[in-house]
Formats: C-alpha cells, structure tokens, sequence
C-alpha cells in the first residue's frame, strides 16, 4: 500500500472512532453528569474519581489494564465472548471502549459543570405541571444546555482523534481497523519517513487548531 | 397536617382541616410560613418530616413521599419561570408531558381566556413581566390539576404589570374550576380574590374565615388605607331605564350598575372603607344611592383616622374610614345607630 | 587482556536493541568497564542517534540501519554481534505449523520497522497461514500481548523466551529456512568516546562474550 493511501486509511479509522466514541459519549454522559452535578450520594466523589482518572493517569497505564481486561480471560474479554461471541482485544469495537473511558472524563466534566448551573426554579416549575424527572431532563435540562452539549462533543471528539497511548497498548496497528492517525504517525518515524509524519502531524495539528477555534467562536455567540 | 422542624428551628403547625371550596386566600406577616406551606402541599420540600393528607390521600408522611409532578396540584410561583429555551406556545403546552391525572382546560379557552394570541410566537426574554406572568399562569391552567397554589402571584411585579395582570387573576377566581389556596400580603387582593381565608401567625394557620368575617375583624393584621368589607347580597331586581341591579342586603337595598340578574344567588360585593361616610341623622336629599342603617359595633382608633365597624341589619358589618374629628364632632360611640353613605360598590363574586 | 578504559571515568553509552536486553545484562555484569545502555527500538534508536543524542556505540537488531550509519560516516567498525532466532510462543496447543493453520490471532513486531516483525512475516507467508496478525510496535510488545492472554500467540525473540524461562512446551524455534536470518550489527559511533566503544565492540567479538550471547538465546 502506498503512503498516501496508507495515511488515508489511517484518518478514516480515526474519523470513525472519533465519532463512534463521541456519539456513544453523548448518549451516556449527560445522565452520568446530572447525576455528578445532583447527586449527595456518598458516591459521587468516588464516582467522579473513576471518572476523572484519565486526566492524570498515562494513558498507558489504562491500556495496560484494559488489554489484561479485554483479553479472553478478562472481564470485557468474558462478556464479549458471551455476548456476543467476539473479541475485544485488538478490534475497532475494543478500540471504541477505550476511546469512551479514556475521553468520558472531557465530556462528562464540562457537562456536570453546566449541569451545576441548572435553575433548580424551573425544574420545580416543571414538577408542578405534572411532568416527571426524566422529560424534565430530556425538554429542560438538555435543550438549556444545547452549547455545553456541543462543546463537550467537540473535546471528546478531538481528545479522540488525538488519543495515542491507548491504541498503543490495545489497537494492534492493524491497517483499516486500529492504525489511526497517531500511531501511523509513529511508524512513519520509525521507518525514517519524515514527509509522510509531516503529512500527519500537520493535519492532526491543523485540525484540532481549527476546531477549538470555531468551538470557542461559536460558544461566544449569545 | 403535621409538624416541620427546620434546620434553622423554625417551626410550622398546620393542623389543618380545611374544605376548600372556591378561593382560600393564606395571608400572615413574612416569615409566618405561608410560602413553606404551599411548597409542602405542592411536594418541593421531600426531605420535610411532616404529614401531607390531601382528600384522605397521604402524599408525605413517614413512609409515603409521592413526588411533586404525582400530585395533582399546580403551583403559580412569585416569579413567571417560564422555560427560557421555549416560546410561548411551547411554554403552555408543556404539561402535555404530564403523567398525572386531573381535570385541564383546554388551549384554545385559556388563550382565549387571558388575551394570550399575540404573544403565542414569542420568547421569555421578549415579554414584559405581566406578560410573562400571564403566560405562567395558562401554563398552571393547562396542566391537570386538582388544586392550585399561587405564591404571591403579583408581588414580583410592578405596579403597571400588577394593573395589568390583576383582572385576570380576579376573572380567574370567580371561575371556580379548581379549589386555589392564594397565598398574598396585599389585603385588596385577598378582599378581591378569596372566599376563605386562612391567617397564618408565627408559623400556625390560627383560623379559618369567611372572607367576610375575615375583611371587617379587628384582629385582622391592619392592612392602612385598603381596609375595607366583603358583604353578600341577593339579587332583587333590574332596572334597564337605569341600568341599576337592586340588591338585598339584610333589610337594605344595594344598587349596582349592569345587569346582575345571572351572576347567580350569592353576590359578594367589595366596600372599601374609604368609600363609606356616616350620618347620625338621615340625609333625605343625597346623590349617594346606596344607603344602609347599622348600629356603631367597634372604633378602631389609628394614627390619623378611626375606622369604624357598623353591624347592619343580618349581622353583616360594614367599614367605615373617618377622621379622629368626625368621631369627637358627631359623638359616635359604640351602640349609636348611623347610616351608612356607600359612595363605590364593586361586584366580586358569585360564589355559591 | 588489558581494558584501558577500565575505571577511566567516563561510562560507555550504548543504544541497544530491546531484544538484546538481557543479553546485554549478562554482558554488563562480565565487562569491566561502567556502561550505561539505553534500549528501545532500532528505528527510533537510529533516529535519536542521527539527530545527535550522543551514543558512544550502537547494537541494532539489524544490518540496514547500521550500515547507513557507517555510509553517513557517523559509524564504523560494523560487527556482525549476534544472529536472532524467531521463535512462537503460544498460550494454548501444541506450538509448531499446524497451530499456526488454524485461526489464530498472532501478534508480531511491525514488519515495517522491526526485523523480527519482519521475519515473523515472511514466515507466515512461506508457509502460506491465515492468521490473524495483530502489529506491535516492537518484539518486546508482540511478547507482552500474548502473554497478557490477548492473543494467541506471538512471534518473539528466543532470548525474550530464554530469559523469561518459558518452558519448551510452550514455544515453536522458527525453522531459519522459513526467513531471512536477522543478523544484528553493531557500529561505533564516530565521536570522543570512540576508542572504549571500539574495545566493547572487540569484547563483543571475544570467545567468552560470544558464549554469552549464545546462553542469552542468539547464534
């Protein structure tokens, strides 16, 4: 394959990944984050912990033990094999479970942060026309915080797609499914390919430039 | 209802019984727990131990809680909280995701009902108070409910958006469509609004009044230059050459303008006290229509005038303000019989 | 033998291949001289050493690298140190072809870049199997994932299975017909601390290192 197709496959992985993890992290962390931003539990500051470990832990260190995870004899590995009769190790649906622990932490943060500012008035107004907490959620609670939403689709997507040491201990760099753009980018280095790294870590720098830019622009709009 | 204990030992006793019929109008100083008392009907307070039975259900207690959008109760707050990200239309229909049962009115009547078309398209932050107000409030009557509350509907308000939301809320209360507990601080909103009133003092709902009984006790916290009587009438006759309705009140005749003749068999009618003058012998020749005789029950001596309590023929009182000189000049004193000189009447009600 | 080096001050700065670690442990612990070794991958090795991180001799784990070194006149005195030999370690079955016939997932250092992945590739295709490949980036991280349980198996250096004392039940020794040998060259790098690099480099060559080297798991 030559290099130029070999890059393209590789910012196609990544786009896709990026997405799937951004889509699935948009589903699942708002109701994670209302209940962070809600809740007196005793839970939740170790529940926020969990969630907030891949800000300060290498990412190296979660692939370590997600790849012990998702092996046959792993937990993830176990399920899968249940569940579905597949393997995670070394897959792109491996790779998408990694990406979502490893960005929950930049979608759900800033999601819990607005969330925080919720006007507890009309949530109450709300209650008193009889509609339960979950429509509450859905029509108030979201809809009010349609610009944090984004913004934090946008941090997780580019967190994503700039993701390196996870798919380093749990992609397998196989083209067409696990070589993204980082670690094709590492290659490129090793065999001595400086153009073909510039080609990557332009783009990759160029992109993400772009998009907080426009995120930033945009969150400013009134 | 039980006993709340707050963190700040602020106490609240309501052991109430109350049949709620029409408007039950909850007055009482600030800090007497009148606000506390609606959040806990309306269910805003779970973490409160205290009993909650409304129509022999139990919706707070020691081991029921039943959240806020179970009940069928719909509160009208101080402020509009109207949803900031929706139009109007959308703020009203909102309770179509209710999941509780209860009568509602239909849309197009409450639109109908308080002038609500033009601002259907706009948003929150493009209506003025009153309007905004308004619109909280058809979104109150949209949703199913057994019950309404309104906190101090008006208090946030300035004085042109209260002129301009009041007549609805007054048109609101005659309906009857659904039993309002109406908490206020104003005593002319009580005397328009409330056929019951509740007075809370120091955290306790002391008694339970007719709105009658309730506009001329003396006991009543002074409410100045507002004090006034809520009387009921029957409907007697009309005079379509004068336009006058002729009611019976006691003995007495009261007339009023427009045709009452449907406005049911029960009308209570609003005397401020500043509209009533006393004569201690009777005037023959007198522009002023309405004039009924009474025997002087109580003068309430104040600052700068007296207001003095008249018990008219069915034991019915009526208030009159007057200055500390008439009183020593014309020697009224308790047992005197007067007439009263009636100069505005204002129909309120027909309740039943 | 004199070692003039010895006790000289100055410790020999030596990038080495990773599969050549521990190897170059016995070795260190043999040598008289203080040596300080730094290991990793021989493309990213090569690529620090080209932009200047200052290495006194470098043992790659294959011949090209070193070789452009020395037609950079950054190096010389190439020594061909040791000859790896590609072995399969697997988790479960009997090592050999035929568990490599059925459909397994295999992890091998990225031929692109390591001479092991290199040869592990030409392996697989000789002998025509169908496994799944599964790219690390070097042998020692091909080693890791199969015995981590993810993968099946692996194609790893002998000396990674020598010093990890992994049992012969559980390995395959490739066959040397089945890829290009991997021999391993070794360079002085042009610079002050030539003269030590260049007497490691004639130890390196000495009976008694050689024996070593053979222990570790290398021809």
């Amino acid at each position: 394959m030559g290099v130029t197709a070999d890059i393209a496959q590789a910012a196609w992985v990544t786009g896709l990944l990026a997405l799937t993890t951004t889509a699935i992290l948009l589903v699942a962390s708002p109701p994670l984050s209302w209940w962070i931003a809600r809740t007196r539990s005793r839970w939740r500051a170790p529940v926020e912990a969990v969630v907030a470990l891949p800000l300060v832990l290498p990412p190296t260190v979660l692939g370590f033990y997600l790849l012990l995870a998702m092996a046959e004899s792993g937990p993830l590995g176990a399920i899968a094999e249940a569940v579905a009769g597949a393997r995670l190790a070394f897959t792109f649906a491996g790779l998408v479970i990694g990406s979502i622990v490893y960005s929950l932490p930049f979608v759900t943060g800033p999601l819990a942060s607005a969330f925080r500012t919720t006007d507890g008035h009309l949530l109450e107004a709300a209650a008193s026309l009889g509609v339960p907490p979950a429509t509450r959620f859905l029509r108030l609670v979201l809809p009010m915080h349609r610009k944090a939403l984004v913004a934090a689709g946008v941090l997780g997507f580019a967190h994503t797609v700039g993701e390196f040491g996870i798919v380093l201990m749990i992609g397998g760099n196989i083209p067409g499914e696990t070589r993204v753009l980082s670690i094709a980018l590492f290659d490129r280095v090793e065999m001595l390919d400086y153009v073909g790294a510039h080609v990557i870590a332009a783009s990759l720098l160029v992109f993400s430039l772009v998009v907080l830019t426009f995120t930033y622009r945009w969150l400013r709009v009134p | 209802m039980g006993e709340l204990v707050r963190d700040t030992g602020f106490r609240l006793r309501a052991d109430l019984d109350v049949d709620l019929d029409g408007v039950a109008a909850l007055v009482g100083a600030s800090g007497s727990g009148k606000s506390t008392l609606l959040r806990l009907v309306a269910g805003f307070e779970p973490g409160a131990a205290v009993t909650v039975e409304v129509d022999g259900e139990t919706w707070q207690g020691a081991s029921a809680n039943l959240a806020a959008h179970r009940r069928p109760v719909g509160t009208v707050f101080q402020e509009a909280r109207l949803f900031p990200h929706l139009d109007a239309r959308t703020n009203l229909t909102f309770a179509a995701h209710a999941k509780r049962a209860g009568a509602r009115l239909g849309f197009d009547e409450v639109v109908d009902f308080l002038d609500l078309e033009p601002l259907l398209g706009q948003y929150p932050r493009e209506l003025s108070g009153g309007q905004r107000q308004r619109v909280a409030l058809g979104r109150t009557l949209l949703s199913p409910a057994k019950l309404w509350l309104f906190d101090e509907p008006m208090s946030a308000l300035d004085a042109a958006s209260r002129r301009e939301i009041a007549p609805y809320l007054a048109r609101l209360c005659r309906r009857h469509d659904v039993p309002i507990i109406y908490v206020s601080h104003t005593l002319a909103e009580v005397l328009t609004m409330a056929d019951q009133v509740m007075v809370a003092v120091d955290g306790e709902v002391a008694r339970v009044d007719s709105v009658g009984e309730f506009s001329t006790s003396f006991t009543t916290p002074s409410f100045g230059d507002e004090a006034g009587a809520v009387v009921s009438c029957k409907f007697k006759t009309y005079d379509p050459r004068y336009r006058l309705s002729e009611l019976a009140f006691g003995p007495s005749s009261l007339f009023v303008r427009g045709d009452l003749s449907s406005a049911g068999p029960r009308i209570l009618l609003h005397i401020p006290a500043r509209d009533v003058s006393l004569a201690t012998t009777p005037i023959d020749r007198l522009s002023i229509l309405n004039r009924v005789d009474g025997i002087v029950d109580a003068i309430d001596d104040q600052r700068d005038s007296a207001l003095a309590r008249i018990r008219c023929g069915d034991g019915q009182f009526l208030l009159a303000r007057v200055t500390r000189r008439s009183v020593d000049e014309l020697g009224l004193a308790v047992g005197m019989a007067v007439q009263a000189l009636i100069k505005s009447v204002a129909v309120r009600t027909g309740a039943p | 033998m004199a070692w003039t080096s010895a006790g000289a001050g100055e410790p020999l700065r030596l990038a080495v291949a990773s599969n050549f670690q521990s190897a170059l442990e016995s070795l260190k612990a043999d040598f008289p001289g203080e040596i300080v070794a730094t290991y990793g991958s021989s493309g990213l090795l090569y690529a620090q050493l080209v932009q200047g991180r200052p290495f006194d001799a470098f043992l790659s784990a294959d011949a090209a690298r070193p070789g452009s070194l020395v037609d950079q006149d950054r190096a010389h005195s190439p020594i061909a140190y040791a000859r790896g030999r590609l072995v399969l370690v697997v988790n479960h079955g009997n090592p050999g072809m035929d568990w490599l016939a059925a459909d397994k997932r295999v992890a091998l250092a990225n031929p692109e870049t390591a001479p092991y992945g290199r040869a592990a590739l030409e392996t697989l295709r000789r002998l025509g199997a169908e496994s799944k490949r599964i790219n690390a980036l070097n042998v020692a991280q091909a080693f890791h994932f199969a015995a981590s349980g993810a993968v099946d198996g692996a194609f790893a250096a002998l000396a990674q299975v020598v010093a990890q004392d992994i049992g012969p039940d559980r390995y395959w020794l490739v066959p040397e017909h089945l890829y290009t040998p991997i021999e391993q060259v070794g360079v002085v790098v042009a610079g002050p601390n030539e003269q030590a690099a260049k007497e490691f480099m004639d130890y390196l060559g000495s009976e008694r290192a050689r024996d070593l080297i053979r222990k570790a798991g290398y021809r």
